[in-house]
C-alpha cells in the first residue's frame, strides 16, 4: 500500500514541510511486478517476497491470490535509489499456460524490464501443477 | 492403399498432437471404447485431447482415433468449438469419417471451472523465518508443495466429480473402394460398386462421471446402411442405444498421488470393471439388411486396465445375440474374445 507524508515529522512541521514531504514521496521510486500470461488460463500466485539489507518481507498474508484474466500485477514497495533488491515470487499453473513473462516496472524514473524469462520477447511455457518458482535481483535506478 | 494412408493418418496425428501443449487431460473412465462391438467405430465419448484405440477380436478388427484439435488453441474459443472432435477410424476395412460436439462441463474453462476455483483458498508461503535453520525450513517447504499439489489436485477431482458430456455426432463409413470404373465382376448383371457410403450414422451420447471410479454413458443411433455396394441396395434404417458403466476394482499403485500423471491428469493406475449393452434394430427395408440381420442385443463384460496413460488394454467378452427375418431364428448368443488397446502412443 503506498504511504504519502512519509517524512512528515509530527513533533515539528509547518505548512511548507507538508508540501515538502508530498513532493518526496512522488519522487521516491515506486517498484511494481506483473505477471503477464495466457487469459483464461488459471494461476495461484502463493508467495511473494522481497528482502533488503538482509531482511526479508513476505508481501501476501493469509491465502495465495487466484487470478485468470491474464494480468496480475504487485506493489513491491517504495525504495531509494540505489538500493538492490531481491524479489522472490512463486506461481502455481492449475492450467496450461502457454504463455507467461513476468515484467517490473520502475517509477521515477520509469523504468520497465522484462524479469523472466530474462530474454526480451521470450515467454514461458508453464505446465500444469509445476510450480513456477524465481528469484530476482533488481538495483532501483 | 487407402488401409495404408489412413495409418499413415491416425500416427501423424498422434506425434503432432504428442508434440503440443496438452491440456486439461482427464483419465477417461469412460472413453471412446465404451460400445465395443456394434458402434465402437463411431463412438466418440471422451474426456481426452486424443484417444487412439484398436481392438482385435474373430469379426471386430478396428483402428481408430479422436481427437479434440481445438483444445490446442492458446485462446479458449467457444465450448462447441472447443469440445469439437474428430473421429477416424477403420473397421473391417469400411473407413469412418466423423465430427461431434457438444458440452463438457468437467472443463476448468466452463462457468462451473470458474466456479470451483472462485471457492478455493490456497495457501501462501513464508519465507524463512530469522533464527530457523535451513533444515528446519526445507521440511516445511516440502510440507508445503504437497498441501499446494494436493489443493491442486482436489480442484481437477472436483471438476472431474458428477460431471457429464454431451456429444452429438455424426459420421460417414464408405465401402472399402470409392472410386474407379464401375464394374460388374460376378456378371449377374449389377454394378458391384455402385455405392461408395456404406452407412451415415447420427449419434446422441451422455457420458456423466460420478467420481475418478464410477462413471457411465448412455447413446442413442441412428444409421442408414447399405448392406454392400453393390447396385439395386437399399438402405435400412436403424435405431440403437447402448448403455455403459463402468467402476474402479483394483489400484494398481497406491503411491499414484505422487505421480507426475496424477498430478496433471489424475491418472491413476487400476483395473476397471464394466458391461456394455448394445442394442440395434432395423425398421425397414428388412431384406436389405446386412448379412440378413434385422436385431442384434450385445452384452459386454469387459475389464480395463489402465496401466499408464499411453497403455491401457481392455479384454472383454461379448455375449451376442442375432435375429433374421428370413430364418427368424435367433442365431445367438455366441462368445468371442475382443482385446483392444487404446491410447497408444
Amino acid at each position: 500500500m503506498t504511504k504519502l507524508f512519509s517524512e512528515l515529522n509530527l513533533s515539528q512541521f509547518e505548512t511548507g514541510d507538508i508540501l515538502k514531504s508530498f513532493q518526496r514521496d512522488l519522487i521516491s521510486p515506486q517498484l511494481y511486478l506483473t505477471f503477464k500470461y495466457t487469459p483464461k488460463r488459471k494461476m495461484v500466485f502463493y508467495h511473494l517476497s522481497v528482502k533488503i539489507d538482509g531482511s526479508t518481507k513476505d508481501l501476501l498474508e493469509k491465502n495465495a491470490i487466484k487470478g485468470s484474466d491474464g494480468n496480475q500485477t504487485f506493489f513491491i514497495g517504495e525504495f531509494k535509489k540505489g538500493e538492490e533488491i531481491e524479489i522472490s515470487y512463486g506461481v502455481l499453473p492449475i492450467t496450461e499456460v502457454p504463455e507467461a513473462i513476468a515484467l517490473i516496472g520502475q517509477t521515477n524514473p520509469q523504468e520497465a524490464y522484462q524479469v523472466d524469462p530474462a530474454i526480451p520477447g521470450k515467454t514461458k511455457s508453464l505446465e500444469r501443477s509445476v510450480n513456477w518458482e524465481n528469484t530476482i535481483k533488481y538495483k532501483i535506478k | 492403399m487407402k488401409k495404408n494412408l489412413l495409418s499413415l493418418l491416425l500416427c501423424a496425428i498422434v506425434n503432432l498432437v504428442n508434440a503440443q501443449i496438452q491440456d486439461d487431460i482427464y483419465s477417461s473412465v469412460v472413453g471412446p471404447n465404451n460400445e465395443p462391438v456394434i458402434f465402437n467405430a463411431i463412438n466418440m465419448n471422451s474426456y481426452d485431447l486424443v484417444s487412439s484405440n484398436v481392438q482385435f477380436s474373430k469379426d471386430n478388427n478396428l483402428q481408430k482415433l479422436v481427437f479434440s484439435p481445438f483444445k490446442l488453441l492458446k485462446d479458449i474459443p467457444h465450448p462447441l468449438l472447443r469440445n469439437t472432435k474428430f473421429n477416424i477410424s477403420q473397421k473391417n476395412g469400411i473407413s469412418t469419417f466423423g465430427v461431434g460436439t457438444g458440452i463438457d462441463n468437467s472443463s476448468a474453462f466452463s462457468k462451473r471451472g470458474d466456479k470451483l476455483f472462485d471457492e478455493m483458498d490456497f495457501p501462501v508461503k513464508r519465507s524463512k523465518r530469522d533464527g530457523e535453520s535451513t533444515q528446519e525450513y526445507e521440511v516445511y517447504k516440502a510440507k508445503f508443495n504437497y498441501t499446494l499439489d494436493s489443493l491442486q489436485t482436489t480442484y481437477h477431482k472436483k471438476l472431474l466429480t458428477n460431471s457429464f458430456q454431451l456429444t452429438l455426432a455424426m459420421n460417414t463409413s464408405l465401402f472399402s473402394v470409392i472410386g474407379g470404373d464401375k464394374v460388374d465382376k460376378d456378371n449377374d448383371g449389377l454394378i458391384d460398386n455402385q455405392n461408395t457410403v456404406e452407412s451415415y450414422n447420427y449419434s446422441l451420447s451422455v457420458a456423466y462421471a460420478f467420481s475418478e471410479r464410477t462413471a457411465l454413458s448412455a447413446s442413442i443411433h441412428n444409421i442408414r446402411q447399405l448392406a454392400d455396394a453393390s447396385e439395386g441396395q437399399k438402405r435400412v434404417n436403424y435405431l440403437g442405444v447402448s448403455f455403459s458403466f463402468t467402476n474402479r476394482i483394483s489400484v494398481l499403485d497406491r503411491n499414484y498421488k505422487f505421480s507426475d500423471e496424477y498430478k496433471k491428469s489424475l491418472f491413476i493406475p487400476a483395473i476397471f470393471l464394466g458391461i456394455t449393452i448394445e442394442y440395434l434394430d432395423a425398421q425397414n427395408n428388412l431384406r436389405f439388411a446386412k448379412d440378413g440381420i434385422t436385431r442384434k442385443l450385445v452384452f459386454t463384460p469387459y475389464l480395463d486396465f489402465k496401466i499408464n496413460l499411453k497403455n491401457q488394454f481392455r479384454i472383454g467378452v461379448p455375449i451376442q445375440k442375432f435375429e433374421s427375418i428370413s430364418t427368424e431364428v435367433v442365431l445367438g448368443p455366441y462368445i468371442q474374445w475382443g482385446f483392444s488397446l487404446s491410447n497408444l502412443n
